[in-house]
């Protein structure tokens, strides 16, 4: 990650092959987001939390593909958990649990997060939080049927 | 005014753009993470190779 301080934005590039994971997936599938997953995480980031992040390149390093994306940086500090399950729950998240992990759920775009952990949510001097690299998927057909049941539990 | 909206303009006042504070802000970010991130295969925004520049230069 570098910081370009005219932008005041950061350059991110994903490790070779690796484009993050996925929120939830089917079991014969992998858990590994595509390259086109990658830039629809962003996409959605954009949308949903009103984030700027631009896709910038694809590289070619030793026959392995990593992307370029360049986000704005944002200032504060790591907000609590309770903050951050009060900022999704408030906004219409619905809470669920994948894998032990905790995950949220948008009813009405179809769209699932995760990896909502501290580290992730900037807290700003007004009290909203920015998230900054959540994993983001939109969900139809049993995925969604199957998360659409993990809230109900 | 929407959630969208309102975190749009909230991050434009937020902007960071000292390299030195965003260099302490990263590092306050990436104790915050859990210890085992099942993300860590992508950059997110942990420096890669502990790595960080305020002028987009490889360190390594």
């Amino acid at each position: 990650m570098w910081f370009l301080p005219e932008s005041a934005s950061f350059l991110k590039v994903t490790w070779p092959e690796l484009f993050g994971l996925l929120v939830v997936h089917r079991p014969d599938e992998e858990e590994r987001a595509s390259p086109i997953a990658y830039l629809e995480r962003w996409r959605w980031h954009n949308e949903l939390f009103g984030d700027g992040v631009c896709f910038l390149a694809v590289l070619e390093q030793a026959g392995k593909l990593r992307m370029v994306i360049r986000q704005p940086a944002i200032a504060g500090v790591p907000a609590t958990v309770g903050q951050i399950e009060e900022f999704f729950t408030r906004n219409g998240w619905r809470r669920f649990m994948v894998n032990g992990d905790v995950a949220f759920f948008d009813p009405v775009r179809r769209v699932a997060i995760s990896d909502t952990h501290r580290g992730n949510l900037i807290l700003m001097d007004d009290g909203l939080l920015a998230p900054i690299d959540l994993r983001v998927q939109p969900l139809s057909g049993a995925l969604l049927d199957a998360v659409v049941r993990m809230c109900d539990v | 005014m929407n959630q969208m909206t309102q975190l749009r303009e909230s991050r434009a006042r937020h902007l960071l753009k000292d390299a030195e504070a965003a260099a302490k802000q990263l590092r306050v970010f990436k104790a915050a993470q859990p210890i085992t991130s099942k993300n860590s295969a992508s950059s997110g925004n942990t420096p890669m190779n502990g790595g960080f520049s305020s002028r987009a230069r490889r360190k390594h």
